[in-house]
């Protein structure tokens, strides 16, 4: 598979009261054309600030160092102008939130517009013809009525079609989707993964599917990476990882996944939460806190993300937690 | 389409309500305050006989409803009665006096909008700079200058100093177009240093918040720059509770000229209210304050159908 991002020991940090605070740290993966890579992890771990790097809409008080490299080009050291050509265009992204993603006070189909013509030389014409031939792929009916409503008057589903429709328009080769249905009912939540399944499969788009839900990642994603507190602590193939879950924490978030079986009984959730980014300890692992494996060396120094097999992971349990435990699978 | 005249409906029956009720206030103010109108135009040792026949003449005799309905009728009809004072009809007064207040009304307006858009988005883009902390201290003091301080001031410098402007006198329309709104000029700035002030602090502040929503960033992320988001985008989401507080902003301009027109000696209903209250001419303060209040709901009204026409949400309520 070619490669089509990597990311390389990208770091990210905040000016905090004595010192920086790390949001990101030593963060390197990579994504291949055409491949659903997962990125899950709790609130707080720095799925989203991952995302915002590669958009370059960091906050701007945050400082990147490292490497974003997307088809080989450089993306940390580009100029505004030159990713205000690269966004939306070769990298698009959706947000968690649909009832907010969207202008009031815009047609919904002249934002989809809007987002074709800044990267097209085009007349308005042939950009509503585009508009509303994607606002058909998307799956909505009705589309020359549709382009003319104001976002108020859609439901949330709907919505996130627009937003589907407006970071797709341009065929970018990568899409990152932020916790794209966590604020959708069931049904829906199912039908924009199918519809975001579909249409990679069509554009041959690669996508970076930010999740907590490893429900989803299971459904979606041929790798995942799983993220604690700013660390990569653990990659592999999605097979693999739900089936055998390396890291502790990894192991957790399985177990904290309602299933068929466990239904009516108390749902199992970890315990604690991600400490917030000024609390946290700096030279230790990063779960150090919250695993119930830990042992003395786990508070010397940040595992390395070592490779175990072709997965990755960073604990210094020999072979990780490697009990059986096949809750998806 | 039907839920939009329904709005609009319902806007305009609490217009009208507010009218009758301001016109009760209004009207039963005046019967309580103290001071016989015969008395005044007599002089307060007059014979009694001739007070009594004068409040025949003027109706103060009759009862108080019968009064309020007369009113009423003369508000809606244009006719207010003699004033006291000039002896000459209230409508006429007013009508010679309007035409400078709603000309000064709309500069101040204009020269506001004018000051606050563009002053606003540099400050809300170029925060934390050095030019634009300087431009906030001084709406900081904008805010805080009382307009007759600023309206003295403004005549000494550009009038009896630099001789820019013509004070203390004001030219007809009819003779000079030019000429008139040149005379307006340093008062319009007077009154609308102010609220120019209190609105820039406003709009900047709306402009920062809408520039923290996730459309703005959706907007980003569509390869939009941070000045089309701004003008495409912010703006217009910005103003819009600005346009809210359009309303206050007039009846601000409005209270600024009545005490403007006073310091600029301008023959407008600011200097005929205050002439009016210091010779007890009730006729006429009645009506103009009645007057006053009603252009404020009207103006809210206006701001009420200006943000239906602007926010498409309205017509979901
Ligand atoms: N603008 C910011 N200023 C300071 N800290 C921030 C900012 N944005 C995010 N963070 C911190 O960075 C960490 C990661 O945030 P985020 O990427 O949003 O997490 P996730 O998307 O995984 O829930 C959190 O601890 C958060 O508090
Ligand atoms: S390194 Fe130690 S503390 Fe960290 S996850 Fe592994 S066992 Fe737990
Ligand atoms: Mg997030």
């Amino acid at each position: 598979m070619k490669e089509l991002l990597r990311i390389e020991e990208l770091s990210v940090a905040f000016p905090g009261q004595q010192q920086e605070a790390k949001a990101l740290d030593s963060v390197s993966f990579t994504v291949g054309e055409g491949e659903i890579v997962g990125l899950v992890g709790e609130s707080g771990c720095g799925k989203s600030l991952t995302a915002l790097t590669v958009m370059g809409l960091l906050p701007e008080k945050a400082r990147a160092t490292g490497s974003v490299r997307l088809e080989g080009r450089e993306l940390l050291t580009l100029s505004e102008t030159e990713l205000c050509d690269v966004r939306g265009s070769q990298v698009s992204m959706i947000f968690q939130e649909p009832m907010t993603a969207l202008n009031p006070l815009m047609r919904v189909g002249d934002q989809i517009a809007e987002a074709y013509r800044s990267h097209h030389n085009a007349f308005a014409s042939e950009a509503r013809q585009a508009t509303l031939e994607m606002m058909r792929s998307v799956g909505l009916s009705r589309v020359e009525a549709l382009y003319d409503e104001y976002p108020h008057r859609l439901s949330g589903g709907m919505k996130q079609r627009i937003v589907v429709a407006m970071a797709l328009i341009n065929r970018p080769a990568l899409l990152i989707a932020d916790e794209p249905t966590t604020a959708l009912d069931v049904t829906i939540q199912l039908q924009i993964l199918d519809l975001l399944r579909e249409l990679q499969a069509k554009f041959s788009t690669s996508v970076l599917l930010i999740t907590h839900n490893l429900g989803i990642v299971h459904k979606m994603c041929s790798r995942v990476i799983v993220m604690y507190a700013g660390y990569i602590v653990e990659e592999g193939a999605t097979s693999e990882v739900l089936s055998k879950p390396l890291h502790p924490y990894t192991r957790r978030l399985l177990a904290a996944i309602p299933t068929v079986e466990r239904q009516g009984k108390a749902l199992y959730s970890i315990p604690g939460i991600v400490a917030p980014l000024e609390e946290r300890q700096t030279g230790v692992c990063p779960f150090s806190q919250r695993c119930d494996r830990a042992f003395a060396p786990c508070f010397r120094g940040v595992p390395p993300l070592r490779e175990v097999g072709d997965r990755k992971l960073r604990c210094l349990l020999p072979g990780g937690e490697t009990d059986e435990l096949s809750i998806i699978a | 389409m039907t839920r939009t005249f329904l709005y609009l409906g319902k806007k305009l029956l609490s217009a009208l309500a507010a009218l009758v009720v301001i016109s009760l206030l209004t009207f039963l103010v005046f019967q309580i305050l103290p001071g016989n109108p015969a008395l005044i135009i007599l002089g307060v040792d007059a014979d009694p006989l001739q007070v009594e026949a004068l409040e025949q003449l003027m109706g103060i005799d009759k009862p108080m409803l019968q009064r309020y309905v007369e009113w009423l009728g003369g508000l809606v009809g244009g006719d207010l009665g003699l004033s006291l004072r000039y002896r000459v009809p209230v409508t006429d007064l007013i009508a010679s006096a309007l035409p400078v207040t709603v000309t000064l009304t709309l500069l101040s307006l204009l020269i506001t909008i004018i000051i606050v858009v563009p002053v606003s988005v540099y400050l809300a883009t170029h925060n934390n700079t050095i030019a634009a902390t300087f431009l906030s201290a001084l709406t900081q003091l904008g805010v805080s200058v009382p307009s007759f301080w600023l309206a003295i001031m403004l005549i000494l410098v550009f009038s009896v100093m630099l001789h820019w402007f013509p004070s203390g006198e004001v030219i007809p329309f009819s003779q000079s177009v030019t000429g008139a709104l040149r005379s307006l000029v340093l008062p319009a700035v007077a009154i609308s240093i102010g609220t120019t002030a209190v609105v820039i602090r406003y709009l900047k502040s709306t402009i920062l918040d809408e520039m923290h929503m996730d459309y703005v960033r959706t907007a980003r992320s569509k390869g939009l720059s941070r000045n089309t988001v701004l003008y495409r985008h912010v703006l217009k989401n910005a103003l819009l509770p600005a346009i809210t507080i359009l309303g206050m902003i007039t009846v601000d301009v409005l209270g600024g000229s009545i005490i403007v027109e006073n310091v600029f000696n301008l023959p407008g209903i600011g200097r005929l209210i205050t002439s009016g209250v210091g010779n007890r001419d009730f006729p006429m303060v009645q009506a103009l304050v009645f007057y006053l209040a009603a252009t404020v709901v009207v103006i809210n009204f206006l701001v009420d159908l200006l943000y239906t026409a602007i926010d498409p949400r309205i017509r979901l309520p």
